[in-house]
Order: C-alpha cells, then structure tokens, then sequence
C-alpha cells in the first residue's frame, strides 16, 4: 500500500495572559514562525507563493483568551504528537502553548467539522451600571423567546436569528462583578460570535444601557455528542 | 505596558506588549540603560534595520540594558495623558525620564514633532537647556544628523555616521564614568557638561551646546566655543564582516512594513546620483562577504522563522558577487519556505534577470526609478540610465511574465521646464508601449503605476544650494502630468506638496527652526509621516513668528559663497567636491560612478587608504 502523501495532525493551544492581545492573524503568523524555527516537516502548498499548509479554527477577536483552540498542520512525514508538541513549545511563549497534540484515527471526520458548540465566559461593564437582577432578566427573556432577530453589522445589513445558536446563556460573579457563562453554536453554519449576544441582551434591557466585556475567555470547544 | 482596560479600547493594542521572540529579559542589575527610541509607530520602527542593528549592537555590552520605544497611536497617547502615565520602554516598562541614555532615530525630518512629543510623553524636558542633573541624556543619529541644527536645542548629542561601532563606545564611555561617579545617586548629582564633554571627545560624536549660533548672512551656523573642534566626521565602519549584525532581531507579533528578515549586503552607494543624500554620505561602498552573509541568512531564517528574507542595500545588483550569492541562498532557503527580495534595483536587464530567479516578486510588479523624463535632465542629475535601459528593462520584465510595472520620477528638480515633463510623460507611454508589445495577448492585463516624488534637497548633496519649487509651481506640474498620463494602462500617484515642504525646510534648516518645531509639536504635529494626520494648516500656524512662511523657507536659493549651518559636519564628502558636482549638474555634465577607475577626489580618499569607491569585504575567495 503506498503511504499518505501527508499526515495531518491537530493540536489545542491556548492564547491566554498578554497575548490576548493578538489577533487571528496575528496567531496565525506566530504559529507559523514558530513551526518553521522548530524543524519539523510541515507541508507546504505549490508554486510561488508557498504557504504552510495550516487550519485555524474560528478568530478569537483581540483581547480575548482561549484555553482550547485547534490548529489543524499538515505534515511530510508521521511523527509522534508528543514530539511535535515538544518541538513547537520549545518555539512558543507560555502565553501561546500548545497543550496537546493528537492525529486522526483512520477515517475520522477532522474535528474542526465534528465542533458544535463553544463555551465562554464573559465578565460584562455596564455604564451606566445594571443591577444583576436586570441582567438575570434580559437573559431569562433572551432563552425564553423563540426566535431573535438580529441585525448583523458585517454581511450587508443580514438579519440572523440567533436564538438557535444559544444552548445556553447564564449570569454568574458576584456582588457587583458580573459574568455571563454561554455555550453557543460554533459550527460553520451556525456560528454565534460571543459579541452578538451581548448586543441582544443590550436591546433587551433598557436602550440607553451599553454592555461590552472587560474578560473574555472561550473556554472550551465541544464537539457533536458522539464524535470527539 | 498600558493597563488592561486601556488595551482593550486602542487601535492594535498588540503592538505595545513587550517580549516578543528573541527579546531576553532586561538585567535589573543593568548599570546602564539605552532606550532607543524609534519617533514613528512600531509597525514602522520594527521595520528599520539600523535600528536593529544598534539594537543588537548595544545588546552585547555588558552592564547595558538595551529597550525599545516606539511612538503610541494618538488615541493610546491621549490615554496616556489623561491617566498622567509615561511613555515607557517596552522591554522593563521604565519610563523614558528614568532611563541613562535616551537615544533617537532620524530617518526622516517629518518624525521631528513626534520625536519632542516622545520626549514630553516620557518625561524629559523637550530642551537640552532644560534638563536637570539625572535627567536622561538625549542623543540622535541617522541621515538626519548630518543636518542637525533643526533639533540642536533638544539633542544633548548627535552621533555620525555608522552607528554601529560609535554607540558602543559611547556605552563603554559611560560605564566607565560610571565606575568613577560611583552609583547612580552620584551620576544624578554629576555635573551634566562634564559628562557631555567627556563623550563628545569620542570621534564622531557632535556636541551642539558647544557651538555658539552666530547669524552669517541669512543663516545661524554653529561656531565652535573652546575646546571642541571646528568640525566633526563622521564614522566610517571600513569592514562590514567585523561588525555586529542581528541575526536572533525581536519578532514582531504584528504585521511591520518589511515583515521579513533582513541581511545588509553593503552599506554605501557610488553611483552619485546628485539629488541623492544616502549616496553621498555612506560613502564609499562596504561589502559584506558572502561566506559571511550565508551564516547569517541561515541563522536569521532559525532564529525568526520568517517566510521571506531581504537583501538590503543602496543598490543590489552592484553588490560583485551578487549572482553567486542569490544562487547559494535560493537552494539553501527555498526549500524551508523561505522567498528571497531584492528591494532596490536598477534599471537594466541585469536586474530583471536577477528579480526573475526571485520568482516571488512577480506578484508585486517590477521597479524602476529613472527619477527624470528627460535624457537632459537625467544627465542634470547624473542618474546614468538612457531611455534605452529603461524600454529593455521594462520589455525584459514583461516577458520574464511582470504585469505590473513600477516607474519612480521626480519633479521640481533643478532647471526642470514643461519640456521635461512632457519627455517624462513620452517615456512613460514609451513604457507602456514596449510592455504592450512584450505581453502580446496579455497585453490588457498591464499596469505601468508611475509615482511621482518632489525633489528635496538635502544637505551635504551637490544640490544643497538649490530651493525647493514653490507650492503653486509644483501643483502645476502635478496637474500636467495628470493631463499628458491619461491611459488605461497608466495609474499616477502623486506626493503631498505640504508634507514634502515642511521636509525641505527642516533638512536645510538652521538652529532658529527648534522654535517653529515646538510650535509645531505644541500645536498637536505628531506622526507628520502619515498623511491622515498632517495638518497643514497647523504647520502653517507653527511658522508665525519664524519670519518667512514654510514655503519661503524651503525655496531659498542658497549662496555657495557663504557657510552653511550643517558645514560643521563632516560626511565623508567635501564642500568642493560638492561645489564642482553642481557645477558639473548645471552644465549638464555626467560623473561617472568612481568603481569604474576614475577617483573624482569627492573627499573620502582622505579617510580611507587607496579608496578605490568600493571596499570589498574581507575575507575574499570564492565558496564552494
């Protein structure tokens, strides 16, 4: 039997402390300085331009952390997941570490299609500030509608309803700290950037309040139930 | 570092985290600490070599903490102002007021208002004269010291020349006082002019406060005071290969203007193009060897991981060994994913044949900078390319598979008339012709982007007498252009005639403009480079009271007779030499570049043993 022409593997990093800072891009380039001063056989796409063969995942937006995030590398040759995590964490900072590196089982759907849902934590400013029982409500009336239209800025003035994306939303912190934990649809068609929800819950309470997150962490990326 | 919440509400908050790849963590027992400042955002001073190259440079002292600053984005200055914190370094955090040795770049004459808000930013009164005991001292180098006048109310000391060697000893000079002063309690209280007149015996080392401003005529030269001398050379780094070079340089998380890896193939340029100020004063060529130069494009390419790699020079293609050192570097590095540039070329097809082994720079459309329209006017300014190079070039581009042609002109050069411009706008249809017939049924796909600079005479060129064209003269010229380049395949971008004034006056100004700079950085100038924030008017605003409008000042003929306030500098090349070049330019007379055997006794033969217009580099011998 011939062997693959590449072997794919995947590794979860985080983007956490200062590096929060970054943007995708910013990662992206990170990540691929990084692979090239580690040495390992990365494959790379043809003719002039030639670029690594690298799958990100969806953009942390700047300032956020991410605990779990997924790059997909495409190699030349099959080396142990622990050695190429050894190898890219002697090239990056703590901030950007990769934490586990694993390669699909013969046949397996690539996971970035198996992704379903994420999980966020959100701590939220309010000016002029909100009592947490306004909040706790906008949220009670936010996951008892059935639908939420919402006018999306970017894609041309496209009205998403983006209740089906919210598994679940609840406020958490205490005392005047205020968190909002979410899982939202994370999948290439029903994506939820953690942003719009804030927004929802913006209209849903008194038009004069403005939310933004001062804290942003995804923190973990699920899987459909069954796949890993 | 700003705080989290003001992170969070700046533009590219990125580009002020510290600790970036390679940088190590600064000594807390550093007995020294240099912070070199770049006056422009960090995008742009990451992208400067020489600065990492001093920055490397000084890296290697030890009892030195060498840290970077960079200029903030108005809106994180604001933030700055309105929470009372000040600008610091990225590496410790130590704000500028706090540091030994603050240390400024001058790349160009428009950073000038950003680099005395960076000092206000940080801390540091903007006025040499204002500064107490312990107070940083303020030192600059770059091209746009070999005027300094403009900035010699706020520079404690201007360095030379190559910076490279001159700061490293400057570094050592300090320590040593260091020792004698004893901590740092004794430097602060040490008499400041004592300091200040140690370093400044080091060669190459200008002390402005010792130079008496006398007007002469209509200008403000320095007079040496006693005990320094009449005037001050430069420094001449004669090898490369025993020079420091970065090869392990910060890697920049963000995206910077030359987001690759650089290695400097040689420093210098003998060509004498006459409006050229980088080919006159880094003069006479230095090459680096190739044996040398392979070490550290693979150590950079390690050390970085970067995807591209630059070979930086005035002129690459002059540089003797350069087919042999493209060669070797392709098949080392383009395997790993690595493309190589060439970003300065000249106009002929050696060129283009090198560009097109670099098969990468096709995207981006192939250069040249015949700078004059007319054969008269390029022998005017001794740029030695004929109409005939150019066509070739272009013809050679296109059919090597460019699609896209680059054209760099001039305008306002000295004895300019309509007739010039109408040859240059002849020439770029030319162009556009010979592109046409080369692509054949590709032909529609052709792009010939001329862009058109305003001349800007610099001192210590063969130009530094002449004026800069007024304003309604140069819009004019602007608008025929516009006019004579209406083509499909023609796109004309034009400079801004405000920046490009206010960049004439400072770089043939004298001592009186540090009162008009602080006007203009009191007004709220600051990052002038960008065209989204230079105010016109503002300017205008900070020119009252400096006796003539920013115009006048940048069209003032000059008289050869007379001394000039940047006199006191010595760059290599001299005042006659200077004087028998423009002599030559007004009479339409070429020189050609002195590699070719003929020594035109420009100055540097004084300094250097047997110049022969290019020193190559030491070790010689052909690789494997």
């Amino acid at each position: 039997m011939n062997a693959p022409a590449f072997w794919e593997i995947f590794v979860t990093y985080r983007k956490v402390g200062r590096l929060r800072y970054l943007s995708h891009l910013d990662v992206a380039r990170g990540m691929e300085r990084a692979l090239r001063r580690s040495g390992l056989p990365i494959r790379y796409t043809k003719g002039y331009n030639r670029r690594m063969r690298l799958h990100f995942g969806q953009a942390l937006p700047v300032g956020a952390e991410g605990k779990a995030e997924i790059l997909g590398i495409e190699m030349t040759q099959p080396l142990p997941p622990e050695e190429i995590a050894r190898r890219m964490n002697e090239q990056l900072p703590p901030e950007l570490a990769v934490t586990r590196a694993w390669g699909l089982p013969q046949g397996a759907a690539s996971p970035f299609k198996a992704l379903e849902r994420a999980n966020y934590t959100m701590v939220v400013a309010a000016s002029p500030p909100v009592a947490r029982e306004d909040l706790t409500e906008a949220v009670t009336v936010l996951l008892a509608a059935k639908e939420f239209l919402l006018l999306c800025s970017e894609g041309e003035g496209k009205v998403v309803d983006i209740r089906p994306r919210i598994y679940d939303l609840a406020v958490g912190g205490d005392g005047d700290h205020l968190e909002l934990h979410m899982t939202l649809g994370h999948s290439q068609d029903n994506y939820l950037n953690p942003d719009r929800c804030l927004r929802a819950l913006e209209v849903l309470m008194d038009r004069s309040v403005s939310l933004r997150w001062t804290r942003l962490v995804r923190t973990a990326l699920l899987s459909r139930p069954g796949e890993r | 570092m700003l705080p989290d919440d003001v992170l969070l509400g700046v533009r590219g908050p990125a580009r002020y985290l510290n600790g970036e790849w390679n940088v190590s963590r600064p000594s807390a027992d550093a007995r020294i600490r240099l912070a070199l400042c770049y006056p422009d955002v960090y995008q742009v001073g990451m992208g400067h070599l020489g600065s990492l190259i001093l920055y490397h440079a000084a890296s290697l002292i030890e009892g030195v903490s060498v840290e970077r600053c960079y200029a903030p984005w108005p809106d994180a200055a604001e933030e700055l102002r309105r929470l009372g914190l000040p600008l610091a370094t990225l590496e410790s955090h130590t704000p500028l007021r706090d540091c030994d040795l603050v240390g400024f770049t001058l790349q160009y004459e428009l950073t000038y208002p950003t680099l005395l808000t960076m000092l206000s930013l940080g801390g540091i009164p903007r006025r040499s004269a204002d500064r107490q005991p312990g107070a940083p001292l303020v030192i600059a180098g770059g091209p746009g010291a070999a005027n300094p006048e403009p900035l010699a109310s706020f520079i404690d000391l201007f360095c030379l020349g190559d910076g490279e060697e001159l700061l490293a000893d400057l570094l050592r000079r300090l320590l040593s006082l260091r020792e004698s002063l004893g901590p740092r309690e004794g430097w602060a209280t040490r008499d400041r002019e004592t300091v200040l007149r140690e370093l400044a015996s080091l060669p190459g080392v200008y002390w402005p406060d010792a130079y008496e401003p006398r007007l002469v005529g209509d200008l403000v030269i320095p007079q040496p005071r006693s005990g320094v001398p009449e005037r001050v050379s430069a420094r001449l780094v004669e090898n490369l290969d025993a020079v420091p070079f970065p090869t392990a340089p910060p890697v920049p998380w963000v995206e910077t203007i030359h987001d690759r890896g650089q290695i400097e193939i040689a420093r210098g340029c003998t060509r004498g193009c006459r409006f050229c100020q980088a080919g006159m004063i880094y003069r006479p060529v230095r090459e680096r060897s190739v044996e040398i130069l392979l070490h550290q494009a693979e150590e950079l390419v390690d050390n970085t991981g970067y995807d591209g790699l630059s070979l930086v020079a005035l002129n690459c293609p002059d540089y003797q060994r350069i087919e042999e050192l493209i060669g070797t570097l392709q098949a080392r590095l383009s395997p790993r994913g690595v493309s190589l540039s060439l970003p300065s070329l000249r106009v002929d097809t050696m060129s283009v044949e090198l560009a097109q082994r670099l098969a990468e720079t096709r995207k981006g459309g192939m250069t040249f900078a015949p700078e004059a329209g007319s054969q008269r006017l390029r022998d005017i300014i001794n740029k030695n390319v004929s109409e005939e190079d150019l066509l070739r070039a272009v013809e050679a581009a296109c059919r090597a598979g460019w699609l896209t042609v680059k054209l760099y002109f001039m305008i306002g050069l000295p004895t300019e008339a309509d007739e010039d411009l109408h040859a240059l706008a002849e020439l770029v249809h030319q162009v556009v012709r010979a592109g046409c017939d080369a692509l054949g049924g590709k032909q529609r796909r052709l792009k010939v982007n001329v862009s058109v600079a305003i001349f800007n005479p610099k001192a210590h060129t063969p130009f530094q007498w002449n004026g800069q064209a007024p304003r309604a003269e140069i819009e004019a010229k602007q608008e025929l252009l516009q006019s004579l380049l209406q083509s499909r395949y023609v796109k004309l971008s034009v400079h801004n005639v405000g920046q490009s004034c206010i960049e004439a006056v400072l770089a043939r100004g004298d001592r009186r403009l540090g009162d008009v700079l602080e006007k203009a950085a009191d007004l709220g100038c600051y990052l002038d480079p960008w065209t989204e924030w230079f105010d016109a008017p503002r300017w205008h605003q900070a020119f009252d009271g400096s006796g003539r409008t920013a115009e006048e000042w940048a069209s003032r003929e000059l008289d050869p007779a007379t001394p000039l306030p940047w006199d006191v500098i010595d760059m290599g090349v001299t005042r006659d030499f200077l004087l028998r070049e423009r002599e030559l330019a007004l009479s339409g007379r070429p020189t050609a570049d002195c590699r070719a055997g003929s020594c035109h006794a420009c100055g540097n033969q004084r300094r250097v043993r047997g110049c022969s217009g290019v020193l190559p580099a030491s070790c010689g011998g052909k690789s494997k």
